[in-house]
């Protein structure tokens, strides 16, 4: 199978521009086409390990990143998403190419993806026991995510929960974790060997660096898992570790709030997210200090069976 | 762009399901790509489904074909249930409401209706009551979108719609029409006779469609009078559909189609129409003066640059300019010269004001 990393330079720059580059993530292809210079840097860092075809063939969901018209290609050059041709977004500075690649690529499973339901949350898992991690915000659920990974834990999304039914099941769409402003120092610190890409900086979110997702998380991408807990993390600087739980019905009406395709899927969507919640107990965990939160987390998951 | 791409998957299987026989797994791709730029994604896909997946279908294609129906079912769930609020809004003041479009085929259980991709709801009423239906939407919680004087002014005084609305809390979007078309429309249609076809819509005391014909008019006449062709494939697919589910229905539909497309106004418009049909869905053509006329009409070329594929790969070369050019004669057209040149002159010196905002 060609990796990424296989490819030379000039192979894949040519496979960008002719449209005939294709990345498989988990269950997904993507076609990716990109002129942009700023795009392959940061993609061939970020998605060196990544099974790919540089020789077109079969693909879900075809993507692009390129100037919005000839003249931006040299003059305040931007950058601009496209999906099927459509253009969801207002272009970005051409710095931000990748970053706009990852937004749009998340966009498009989100919007489209209804063969699952998709949840705003990251999901990692050890020994089988898939554990989800519920976007609140500031709930540092991407910052716990590339802790989690990086110490042992299989990466299977740090933004969505693909669950496929009818016994509910975690589909892993590996990509690399988003992190921002002042996580990105935290994780850089306490990892200090973690291939981050290149800073995007002053977006609208702030600055964003990405993480690479951990090879085993690419090597078994197409590894669904069950469910087994469902967190709903809450960092503060100075809380005291607090854990507790959140009854289903709770649970599920808050999950709801954070899906993205949940009204999509009519009573389908109602029956998967009810088995999900039944089949995974949930907790609020309240947390100061990753390590403690890491701790505790290790503590549900082995409890949980 | 692909080398190889200048093959529509797309146009080839809307003419004829079966073609899809013969694709391979990466024209299969383009085709739900091109589906999907098209707005024809849940149609095309409840279209495979009807008799089971084709054999040539990649594994891969089942769940894109799934999650393409899902959206075209919520599509249609959440527009009747926006039509059910917007009647609760609408009860007290008893006046006679018209669904259009792609909310009336959903009511009336119409084949386009099925993976239709829409999100407003098209309702219109009498001029004179649009004063009393205005205000009982406000109290129901639908605002207008258009807070400028000029955009006020361009919808109230020339328009055939008032300004959107849109609900505060649903943030679902409602076009009020009191006119089929723009009555500043140089063509001089006159949409009243469509209007005196209209019909109870099932299940929605007080409230009706579009007759047969008049229905498949106005989807004519929406696609021609509104240069909105991103979506334009899409609306020949329901003129399609309607036309071949209404001449099943009652022998004799094209000939009143026909009559009532003169006594409107609307043959040119209705002819070129049918021959996109024709072309892209392989619709049956009524033996018609006007449909020989049109045949080498240069606005149908254009046309058929436009209201077609729009995905990058297989999109005619020239659609860029040909949208362009149809977008200014459209806008030629619905205006008489003296308020269309206040029109653009407005629009020229309001864009140089503004700036954009990025993301």
């Amino acid at each position: 199978m060609t990796r990424v990393s296989d490819l030379e330079r000039k192979q894949l720059r040519h496979a960008l521009v002719t449209g005939r580059f294709r990345l498989q993530v988990g269950a997904l292809v993507f076609r990716i086409a990109s002129r942009v210079p700023e795009f392959m840097p940061a993609f061939t860092q970020l998605y060196a390990h990544y099974p790919c075809d540089p020789d077109g063939g079969e693909f879900d969901f075809d993507v692009s990143v390129d100037a919005p018209s000839i003249m931006r290609r040299w003059f305040r050059r931007n950058a601009t998403f496209r999906f099927s041709g459509d253009e969801p977004f207002l272009p970005m500075t051409a710095d931000h190419a990748h970053a706009l690649f990852e937004w749009g690529t998340n966009w498009v499973v989100g919007a489209y993806g209804h063969q699952y339901l998709i949840l705003h949350s990251a999901v990692l898992e050890r020994d089988g026991r898939g554990a989800m991690f519920v976007a609140v915000s500031g709930g540092g659920k991407s910052t716990l995510a590339a802790e989690l990974a990086l110490s042992g834990w299989r990466l299977l999304s740090d933004e969505m929960a693909l669950v496929d039914g009818p016994d509910p099941l975690l589909v892993p769409h590996p990509r690399p974790v988003s992190l921002k402003n002042q996580s990105i120092g935290v994780i850089r610190s306490r990892h200090p060997g973690a291939v981050m890409g290149p800073p995007a900086i002053d977006t609208h979110k702030g600055t964003i660096a990405h993480l690479r997702a951990p090879d085993d998380a690419v090597e078994r991408a197409t590894e669904a898992v069950r469910p087994a807990i469902i967190v709903f993390p809450k960092w503060s600087p100075t809380a005291a570790l607090r854990v507790t739980e959140v009854g289903q019905g709770n649970a599920a009406m808050r999950l709801i709030e954070q899906s993205f395709n949940y009204p999509v899927l009519g009573p389908a969507g109602f029956e998967r997210l009810s088995a999900l919640v039944r089949a995974a107990p949930a907790w609020e965990v309240e947390y100061s200090s990753l390590d403690d939160a890491k701790r505790v987390l290790n503590e549900l998951l082995t409890g949980a069976c | 762009m692909t080398p190889r791409a200048r093959f529509s998957p797309l146009i080839r299987v809307l003419s004829d399901i079966q073609a899809s026989e013969s694709l391979d797994a990466e024209e299969w791709s383009l085709l739900f790509a091109e589906a999907r730029a098209a707005g024809l994604a849940p149609r095309i896909a409840s279209t495979l489904g009807e008799h089971g997946p084709p054999r040539s279908m990649p594994a891969r294609f089942a769940p894109q074909a799934l999650a393409a129906r899902l959206q075209g079912e919520a599509i249609a769930r959440d527009a009747l249930r926006e039509v059910r609020y917007l009647r609760a809004a609408l009860e007290g003041i008893n006046t006679p409401i018209v669904l259009l479009k792609g909310a009336a085929y959903v009511v009336a259980g119409l084949p386009p209706a099925r993976g239709r991709v829409f999100s407003d709801i098209d309702i219109l009423s009498r001029r004179e009551d649009l004063p009393k239906v205005e205000a009982s939407l406000m109290m129901a919680g639908w605002i207008g979108d258009k807070k400028d004087s000029y955009d006020q002014r361009y919808y109230r005084e020339w328009s055939h719609e008032i300004p959107p609305m849109t609900h505060l809390q649903r943030g679902t979007t409602v076009d009020l029409h009191h006119s089929l078309v723009m009555p500043t429309c140089r063509l001089g249609i006159d949409s009243g006779i469509l209007l005196k076809s209209i019909v109870p819509a099932s299940g929605l005391p007080g409230w009706f469609r579009l007759g047969d014909e008049a229905m498949v008019l106005h989807a004519c006449a929406h696609l021609l009078l509104n240069s909105e062709f991103d979506r334009g494939l899409r609306d020949l697919g329901d003129i399609n559909l309607l036309v071949r589910h209404f001449s099943g229905q009652t022998p004799g539909f094209l000939a009143r189609l026909i009559d009532l497309a003169s006594a409107s106004g609307l043959e040119r418009i209705a002819a070129r129409a049918l021959l996109l049909c024709h072309r892209f869905y392989a619709t049956p053509l009524p033996d018609w003066p006007a449909i020989t006329q049109a045949r080498f009409d240069p606005v149908l070329a254009l046309l058929g640059q436009v209201a077609t594929t729009r995905h990058p790969d297989t999109r005619p070369t020239l659609q860029p300019i040909a949208d362009q050019m149809l977008a200014l004669r459209e806008l030629s057209l619905r205006f008489p010269a003296h308020i269309l040149i206040r029109h653009l002159w407005h629009k020229a010196f309001s864009t140089f004001g503004q700036n954009r905002t990025s993301v």
